[in-house]
């Protein structure tokens, strides 16, 4: 055995993240204007959002930090979960992904098993023989 | 011996990559490339077999140019 890391995943690549998106049922529209809710609840901020999921929530591009953030409307959200259980779940297929597409990259390699765990992870044995 | 990569995303998302078997130099090379897209690394530990080099009773991690 050679090494063990830990890696904080950071929503970087679009591509993944839009598949991400899509394995949890939203279909996004890209460059759209969000409406959000201001500051204490008057009126409303419009902020043009890079992948859009809904009329007030959706992705922009943090030029300075790297990555994609989300921006949503914590009065008028509606899906099922809480905004933090959301943005979990979609880090969690977002890495799914990019850890598949990475792998076709990668010389000689191939995804050998995917499982779910009882404790919700996923884990992916990718394997090469030399 | 096959070059595994045992990645196991977490349900927030953190992902723990486990590499076993791999020779040489190119082990960290190997994973630079996903760990640079996934993110930022919060830490690595590198497995007993890296500080028994030369005296370890496996023969594949004996070898000098094993990597860890």
């Amino acid at each position: 055995m050679s090494h063990f890391t830990k890696i904080q995943t950071k929503l970087k690549d679009r591509p993944a993240l839009v598949e991400a998106l899509n394995l949890l049922g939203h279909f996004p529209e890209e460059e759209k204007e969000l409406k959000v809710t201001g500051y204490h609840g008057k009126g409303h901020e419009t902020v043009t959002a890079d992948i859009a999921i809904a009329k007030d929530s959706g992705f922009k591009w943090n030029e300075t930090t790297g990555t994609f953030e989300l921006v949503a409307d914590v009065q008028t959200w509606d899906m099922n979960i809480p905004i933090t259980r959301f943005l979990d779940k979609l880090t969690q297929q977002y890495a799914r992904m990019l850890v598949h597409s990475t792998v076709k990259e990668m010389d000689g390699f191939e995804v050998q098993e995917e499982w779910e765990m009882d404790n919700n992870s996923i884990e992916i044995t990718v394997t090469r023989w030399d | 011996m096959p070059t595994t990569i045992k990645f196991t995303i977490a349900q927030d998302g953190t992902v723990t990559e486990e590499v076993q078997g791999v020779k040489g130099t190119q082990c960290e090379s190997l994973t630079k490339t996903i760990e640079d897209k996934l993110g930022i690394i919060e830490n690595r530990i590198h497995t007993p077999s890296f500080y028994q080099k030369g005296e370890v009773d496996v023969e594949e991690f004996t070898h000098d140019s094993e990597c860890a």
